[in-house]
């Protein structure tokens, strides 16, 4: 018994224990401090939906053998691709334009995900051996040189273009489109009673809070995301599918011992181009939900550290950066999102000092990968 | 003995070559008064030498490009603030903020080259994490701390409320006051003289390097002559320069661009000691374990602690080059300034042609001077080619970003072609070394 | 006196005793060589002489090692050095993008002084003095006649000239008593070869003692003065070399007792040729294969053994194209594709690696999922329809594994437990298990027996026989000699990279040996 406790709070299950046990502390302190908590968990909730997929594009990656895909925003300005074009062509006028518009955002997603992901595994493919820091960089170049592109691509829609100048707006809002669409879908409302003297805090749909410092006495409404989270489960489902698939074993295998596989003729190279377009898409793919969910699209420097999130939810969850599983996702990207929601409010209570929700999400994010990379690089070959 | 292949140059400097067409493509697009131009690459050549020069220790021990000098930086800001809350000005201001930076950064670097022996293999990608999440604990120390928990004295610092520093500090007015320019403004000169005097050493230095070559080898190496000729010529150029008026009016105008003599001085001399480091038992020790950690092992060297004091001198190399930044630019962004500085450095550093196991000081000068001016240069292109200045802006990040990449992805692929050559070789030498040298030709 | 004397050593690795009682001196002035199959226990006897820490953290060894008549307890390959015994390496330890003078003198540069190092007193920060270092490089090749300028990069120097900067480099160490040589010309071309005895000769000449690790017999006689000959931990006999010959070499080397199993069916001399073999090259690193012709008879086993780098394990691996492989193979009258490992599984070859770990097994997977794996790549078994989705089928898969478990004999917690808590053993019979769920015609095992208890070993290789007995073709790679023996129908000498001669089981000691040392088609004549 003991020995399965200290198993549940070594080697990769560290950062998920220490997340665990902090979590449960913030929401001690939250609750002491007077928070919604419903709300909290409500807000989790539409953020774990928001970053699922995100977080599930790690897991084909890793079992391929190339590692975290650092390279993620590469799939996400793929996914924003899709989403310029569904906007462009779908008219709102059209017949369930949202859905409409949803669908084709995802097939787009689809064709760049798997255009971009092809030529990234290639890459990858040459550089075995060092793949998260050359991931980065490509990654990184990528965004860069789509900054461009997102000021000369000829998109005509005036919702997404900046009405002097040229060139695509930096955030542009979907509420007109799908924003929103998968979290109203199914989805249903609590109601907390919430009787507090002080600091109060409300939540848009979005994510986002109003602080509201009269103290108002009121009921606070909270919205269980039922179609987003549905959607995640959905491609939690697809991937988990896959994976047990015949193609999904050989990828599986090639990650687990390369030579191996090669001994058991499999296509390493193959697996492992495989394994890349596959994260690729699945992060095209989350980002449209994660902007319907969001309310917005966000072009230019944006995507440009969303990996180190995805990453870093997948390590909380208990993978590693050579093994991952559908479960870690699960939680990884629960624990990890509710982490930021909570602390939020409560380091607000604590330290009120403007920006210190980012030194949170930045410590615990980078704090995370790093604790993996140590495990990784561990191997002494002196 | 050397056989020069030119396909093997092309590819070997691939990297310094697009960037050098760029840059030369930047500069005839851009149309700009060429005293501007030096004016502005003068000063930035000032700001980020140093600090690039910080980054070839930790190269040569094989720990890879170290986007770690972000950490030094921190320790270099923190030296900073705290010299501004004191009150204290001029090179006094200077000194100190020099000292307090040089313990700080001491105890931060031996935290760096301990956590890089564990990631061993992943240095890279590890110190670029690290640097990402040493800015989340400055943030936490210089938002939420300051001035709640850390006392400051100078309530000007503070942002109004009482918490956390100012987004920008300001470091004087560059006349006495902080210390903004307390070395620049020490000594001055116009630049065909300032040049005449830096060539003529430099001049120098290849002759004493080129008359000492008989005493090491044995016979002189005519490979130097070059270098001398054409620093011999600079000095010529530059000196005419200063005492005639033989050049067009628009080029006589550079000499309105003053050069800080006592800083670019310092470059010079950090760039010896880097030489000079390289060349004692430490910076042969530094070979040793960069080229292969097992053989310096087996050899009695100890891996470990080499890498460490790698980590440790460039970690206060970077403290150092960040408060020399600093004193030229007179602002101090609280949240920013450091930022960036492992990414523009990496990039400076790999356009002079460097690459992830090999660099020299001759490579970061050249580097700082074709990044920065490509950097100066490009949103002129931009507004040039595209009427947009806001091209000129996602321009530079992709020369960055893409310096970067394409090194990596460069050297990697080498390696990896290295590798299946040797196993595509039809037969024999088995026990050929198996670590591999890819320079053996470019020296 | 004798410059070293190693007297009475033994030494047991968790109670695998490993040498018994080994006596071994060396005089000053006398290449004394040292000769054995592998596992013969020289590599431990120099492990103990170096101070490895593999000696030391294992509990140390018994007996005495004494240095110019002192006894000396050695405990790190630094004293070993400081005492002055030193080491040219098989492996070269030698930084290929540093000079021959820098990698002479490495670690132990001459410096001089300079403002920093004169302040700070650290001998660190003394300046190398380039000038003195290339001196003393150039002293210590011209000692050995070599030519070549010492400001050289390594990496451009032909393997020949390696060898000789690693001497260069023991050589320029002050007080060299002994130097070993571990397997020096085993990369070396013959008359690299003789150059390299020639400097020995001339080092043993100036009072060195050398220490000669070699499997050549011939070479031996050559240029040593003394041959001490280990035999499984043991040592057999000490010589001098002009009292003996290769043949008598060659015996003392392999001789032991063989137990030849029983066999039910012998297979006739003119049985159908499953598959054969001509020309094979097979660039594997360290095991290379130069051009083998072979024929394998349909149902015998077949034993391929030799000394360890000398190609026979790169054969299977070339078979099954791991590794880029040329030459032409016809099986089963068809031609096999080759450097496609895919389609020599689906032609009914299975392969049991001699990497277990590394290759052999996914070790972070279930004992099931290793056994059912290959098939379902290869064969499409232990799949199942789901809707529009092939999954794979997690009932078919335990229970073959369950049957597995029982035929093999495989000791583990259920099918489902990760096979790298396995013990070798149970791992090997894994290994085997997911060769024989391809049902093969044909079966390549090397090394089936490498580090796995003596238990284990006869069921695997009764396991061996009988799925021989049921018809299965195999091809045994061993460096265990005596185990090729007692299975085998037929034994194939590999030699640098090609067929030395094929043997059967009952043939004698003296033969095998002299083919292992590649001297047979010298001393015998022509081959068989």
């Amino acid at each position: 018994m003991i020995d399965k406790i200290k198993s549940l709070a070594q080697g990769d299950n560290l950062p998920r224990f220490v997340i665990t046990v902090f979590l449960l502390l913030l929401f001690v302190i939250a609750a002491i401090l007077k928070q919604p908590i419903g709300v909290l968990l409500g807000d989790s909730l539409v953020r774990y939906g928001m970053n699922g997929i995100l977080v599930l594009a790690m897991v084909p990656a890793i079992q391929a053998g190339t590692g975290p895909n650092f390279g993620l925003p590469i799939g996400i300005v793929g996914g924003l691709l899709g989403m310029l074009i569904s906007m462009e062509f779908v008219p709102q006028t059209m017949f369930m334009h949202q859905w409409v518009g949803l669908i084709v955002a995802i097939i787009g997603a689809i064709f760049f995900g798997a255009v971009f992901g092809w030529l990234y595994g290639q890459l990858l493919n040459r550089v075995k051996g060092s793949e998260m820091v050359i991931a980065t960089y490509t990654a990184f170049s990528f965004v860069a040189l789509m900054c461009i592109a997102w000021l000369v691509l000829p998109f005509k829609n005036r919702a997404m273009i900046w009405p002097i100048g040229k060139g695509l707006k930096n955030t542009i809002t979907m509420e007109n489109t799908y924003g929103g669409l998968l979290n109203d879908f199914l989805s249903f409302k609590l109601v907390e009673n919430h009787a507090t003297g002080s600091h109060m805090f409300l939540f848009n749909k979005t994510g986002q809070y109003i602080t509201d410092t009269y103290g108002i006495e009121s009921a606070i409404k909270f919205q269980i995301p039922t179609g987003m989270i549905l959607f995640f489960l959905l491609f939690c489902y697809l991937v988990y599918l896959f994976i047990n698939s015949r193609t999904g074993v050989a990828m599986r295998a090639v990650g687990d011992n390369p030579k191996f596989a090669e001994s058991s003729g499999i296509n390493v190279n193959r697996s492992r181009l495989l394994g890349v377009i596959l994260s690729t898409v699945l992060g095209a793919i989350g980002i449209i939900i994660y902007s319907q969910g969001f309310g917005y699209m966000q072009l230019y420097n944006a995507p440009q550290t969303m990996a180190f999130g995805a990453v870093a939810a997948i390590l909380i969850g208990g993978a590693s950066a050579q093994k991952a599983k559908i479960s870690h996702v699960l939680i990884g990207a629960f624990l990890f999102n509710s982490l930021l929601v909570v602390s939020l409010p409560v380091a607000n209570e604590l330290v009120p000092a403007g920006g210190l929700s980012d030194v949170f999400r930045v410590i615990t994010t980078y704090g995370v990968i790093l604790y993996a990379l140590a495990k990784v690089g561990g191997k002494t070959n002196a | 003995m050397r056989n020069f292949s030119l396909k093997r140059f092309f590819i070997d400097n691939i990297v310094t070559i697009i960037f050098l067409t760029l840059t030369i493509a930047g500069i005839l697009i851009a149309q700009q008064p060429i005293h501007i131009l030096v004016n502005d690459i003068v000063r930035r050549f000032a700001r980020n030498t140093f600090l690039v020069l910080a980054l070839i220790i930790p190269v040569l021990a094989g720990m890879g490009l170290n986007f770690g000098i972000v950490v030094g930086a921190m320790a270099a800001q923190a030296a900073v603030i705290f010299v501004a809350d004191m009150g204290w000005n001029g090179l006094f201001g200077l000194s100190m903020a020099i000292l307090i930076s040089i313990p700080i950064s001491i105890i931060l670097g031996w935290m760096i080259g301990k956590l890089l022996n564990k990631t061993r293999g992943l240095e890279m990608i590890t110190s670029l994490l690290l640097s990402l999440f040493a800015q989340g604990v400055w943030l936490l120390i210089y938002l939420a701390l300051m001035g709640r928990f850390i006392p400051i004295r100078t309530k000007e610092l503070l942002i109004p409320g009482g918490i956390g520093i100012r987004n920008t500090v300001n470091l004087g007015d560059g006349m006495g006051t902080g210390i903004k320019y307390s070395l620049a403004n020490l000594s001055q000169m116009p630049f065909f003289l300032a040049m005449t005097v830096f060539l003529g050493i430099l001049s120098l230095i290849y002759l004493v390097r080129y008359l000492r070559s008989k005493q090491i080898k044995g016979q002189r190496d005519k490979w130097l002559l070059i270098p001398l000729a054409v620093s011999l010529l600079g000095t010529l150029i530059m000196f005419l320069g200063h005492s005639t008026m033989l050049y067009p009016a628009s080029i006589l105008r550079l000499n309105e661009v003053d050069i800080p003599m006592v800083t670019y001085g310092l470059i010079i001399l950090v760039g010896l000691f880097v030489n000079w480091l390289i060349n004692t038992k430490l910076g042969q020790d530094f070979r040793s374990v960069g080229q292969s950690q097992s053989i310096a092992a087996v050899s009695g060297i100890n891996v470990d602690r080499t890498r460490i004091i790698a980590m440790i001198t460039s970690t206060v190399m970077a403290a150092m080059g960040h408060i020399f930044l600093l004193e030229n630019l007179g602002v101090l962004n609280t949240y920013g300034s450091h930022v960036s500085i492992g990414l523009y450095s990496v990039a400076a550093l790999l356009v002079g042609g460097a690459t992830v196991n090999r660099a020299t000081v001759g490579q970061a000068f050249l580097g700082v001077l074709l990044f920065h001016t490509l950097f100066y240069i490009a949103p002129f292109a931009g507004k040039v080619l595209l009427n947009d200045a806001q091209n000129g802006e996602y321009f530079r990040n992709i020369v960055a970003y893409g310096a970067i990449g394409l090194s990596l992805v460069l050297y990697a692929w080498k390696q990896a072609n290295h590798a299946h050559n040797k196993a595509m070789r039809p037969e024999g030498d088995d026990a050929a070394p198996a670590t591999i040298d890819l320079s053996a030709d470019t020296e | 006196m004798n410059v070293l004397e190693m007297k009475d050593i033994s030494k047991d690795y968790f109670g695998n005793r490993v040498l018994k009682n080994v006596n071994l001196s060396v005089k000053p002035g006398e290449i004394h060589a040292l000769l054995g199959e592998n596992g013969a226990g020289k590599s431990t006897l120099m492990n103990i002489l170096f101070g490895m820490s593999v000696i030391q953290t294992t509990g140390g060894f018994e007996g005495e090692v004494s240095i110019n008549g002192q006894p000396t307890n050695i405990v790190s390959p630094h004293q070993a050095m400081d005492e002055g015994i030193g080491m040219v390496h098989q492996e070269f330890m030698l930084i290929p993008g540093f000079t021959i003078s820098e990698n002479v003198k490495l670690n132990r540069e001459l410096t001089k002084h300079n403002l920093v190092s004169a302040v700070t007193r650290n001998p660190r920060m003394e300046t190398i003095d380039i000038a003195r270092n290339a001196k003393d490089a150039r002293a210590a090749l011209d000692k050995l006649d070599i030519g070549i300028d010492e400001y050289t990069r390594v990496s451009g120097l032909p393997v020949g000239y390696m060898q000789f900067v690693e001497i260069a480099r023991e050589i320029d160490k002050t007080g060299l008593k002994v130097l070993v040589f571990d397997e020096p010309t085993a990369v070396l071309t013959e008359s690299e070869a003789l150059n390299l005895m020639d400097a020995m000769k001339k080092l043993a000449n100036e009072g060195i003692g050398i220490l000669f690790i070699t499997h050549r017999l011939d070479e031996v006689i050559y240029c040593a003065d003394r041959v001490t000959i280990l035999r499984d931990g043991e040592w057999v006999a000490t010589k001098e070399t002009d009292d003996t010959n290769v043949v008598e070499l060659a015996e003392l080397m392999v001789g032991r007792k063989v137990e030849i199993l029983p066999k039910d069916k012998k297979v006739a001399e003119d049985a159908d040729i499953i598959m054969s073999i001509s020309d094979l090259h097979v660039n594997m690193p360290g095991e290379t294969v130069k051009g083998v012709d072979l024929e394998i008879r349909k149902g015998e086993i077949l034993g391929i053994g030799g000394l360890a780098g000398q190609g026979k394990i790169g054969i299977a691996n070339g078979i099954m194209g791991l590794y880029p492989t040329t030459g032409s193979i016809t099986y089963k009258g068809k031609t096999l594709k080759l450097n496609d490992t895919k389609s020599t599984l689906d032609s009914g070859i299975a392969f049991v690696s001699e990497d277990r770990r590394g290759i052999g097994l996914l070790l972070d997977s279930s004992i099931e999922d290793n056994i059912a794996i290959t098939s379902m790549q290869v064969k499409g078994q232990f799949l199942k329809k789901a809707g529009p989705f092939t999954l794979r089928d997690k009932e078919a898969i335990r229970e073959h594994a369950n049957q597995m478990i029982e035929e093999f004999d495989i000791r583990c917690l259920g099918p489902n437990q990760f096979s790298k808590r396995l013990s070798g053993g149970n791992q090997q019979k894994v290994c085997l298990a997911r060769a024989v769920t391809l049902a093969p015609d044909l079966l390549l095992v090397s090394e089936p027996t490498r580090g796995i208890d003596i238990g284990a070993k006869k069921l695997v290789l009764d396991n061996l026989i009988k799925l021989n007995e049921e018809g299965m073709t195999i091809i045994m790679t061993s460096s265990e000699l005596a185990e090729l023996r007692s299975i085998s129908d037929r034994i194939v000498i590999v030699n640098e990279g090609k067929v030395e001669g094929i043997l059967h089981p009952e043939d004698s000691d003296a033969d095998f040996g002299l083919m292992m040392a590649g001297t047979y088609n010298k001393v015998r004549g022509g081959a068989k």
